[in-house]
């Protein structure tokens, strides 16, 4: 499990992760595909406040995992790295939502870039 | 040989709807016929109604754990790729054991991803092609080729094996009366140049040996202490044996 330190010096986004993606799919389909991880970004944090609010430590590890799982593949390395350690128990992050909402964006803005 | 311009007919499980999308295009775009599911419900209605030849599984679905499905899948007779996001070998040796024939981190890099499956396709054979010229026969143990089965003394279907038996099986096969190293096996059946956990092959061996005791054979896979493993024939005369692709 990386350290908040190590952490805090990656960059948001992996450009080598962002450029596979398009290299991998026609360019027409990349605006339903950047709909979908928005939806599924939005969907999960939706969840995670909710298990936030409920004191539900096993869901909240459970959806941070799926939130790692969604971001390392779309290269919010940092976003990702902060889910992992939720998912593995650690403490959350009182502005981790928010750092996944910037994350989700910039991802966004990365795949619609042409 | 890999049919590289077949369309392999593979389903996805998998919960997040944005990777399910980019991995069903990526395999689309690379002419594999693709089908979704996101949940073990789902996924095991999928494998009845679609019969696909490959599955990518992912390990944490909504209503429960993908280590569930596997055995669904294997009795399905498709090879399986684990792809999750659990980073911890006990995570990948519990896969494998249970049948998985492969297992990838996430992220994954869709063009591994792809050569992987075109490494499992070369175990598949069109649905329902099993007939007489794919039994082959070693030393009393009738093999169903096309089916990865051990046919059973009686005539009648036996135990299936999974791929990754089925490539330990033809290893074995290929070099009988030989030590085959365990670095050896991990390389060729699992797949890993290095592995953590040697108990994942002896789990494989011990399940590959239980389904030829089923064909009432005279084979027996012999454990060389510290080395690896041996296929023993009742004689040294060895039979050389090649199944075609």
């Amino acid at each position: 499990m990386m350290t908040l330190s190590a952490i805090a010096d990656l960059a948001v986004i992996d450009d080598v992760a962002i450029t596979e993606i398009k290299n991998a799919l026609p360019p027409e389909m990349m605006d339903e595909l950047c709909a979908t991880f928005c939806r599924d970004c939005d969907q999960a944090l939706g969840e995670f406040d909710g298990a936030v609010l409920a004191h539900d430590m096993l869901l909240i590890r459970k959806i941070a995992h799926r939130l790692k799982g969604i971001f390392a593949q779309f290269g919010a390395q940092q976003a990702a790295a902060y889910a992992a350690r939720i998912a593995e128990g650690e403490d959350i992050n009182p502005d981790f939502t928010q750092m996944c909402t910037r994350a989700k964006e910039a991802v966004h803005q990365a795949l619609r870039q042409s | 040989m890999v049919d590289q311009s077949r369309k392999y007919r593979i389903l996805i499980v998998e919960d997040s709807a944005a990777l399910r999308q980019l991995i069903a295009s990526y395999l689309r775009t690379n002419g594999m016929q693709v089908d979704l599911a996101w949940s073990l419900q789902g996924a095991r209605r999928a494998l009845k109604i679609f019969k696909p030849e490959l599955v990518i599984l992912d390990l944490g679905l909504e209503d429960g754990d993908g280590y569930d499905l596997i055995a669904d899948i294997t009795a399905a007779g498709a090879p399986c790729i684990v792809i999750s996001a659990r980073e911890r070998p006990i995570d990948r040796i519990l896969s494998l054991e249970l049948g998985a024939d492969d297992y990838m981190t996430k992220p994954i890099e869709l063009r591994e991803l792809l050569l992987r499956l075109r490494r499992l396709a070369r175990l598949i054979t069109p649905n329902g092609s099993g007939n007489a010229s794919n039994i082959v026969e070693f030393h009393n143990v009738k093999l169903d080729i096309a089916n990865r089965e051990v046919v059973r003394a009686n005539g009648q279907p036996g135990n299936r094996l999974t791929a990754a038996e089925f490539r330990l099986l033809r290893l074995f096969l290929e070099t009988p009366g030989e030590v085959i190293a365990r670095a050896t096996i991990a390389k060729k059946v699992l797949n890993k140049s290095w592995i953590e956990n040697s108990r994942a092959i002896d789990v494989l061996v011990s399940k590959l040996r239980r389904k030829l005791e089923t064909g009432g054979g005279e084979l027996t896979l012999r454990n060389v202490r510290g080395t690896g493993y041996m296929l023993e024939t009742p004689n040294k005369a060895s039979q050389q044996f090649a199944p075609s692709e």
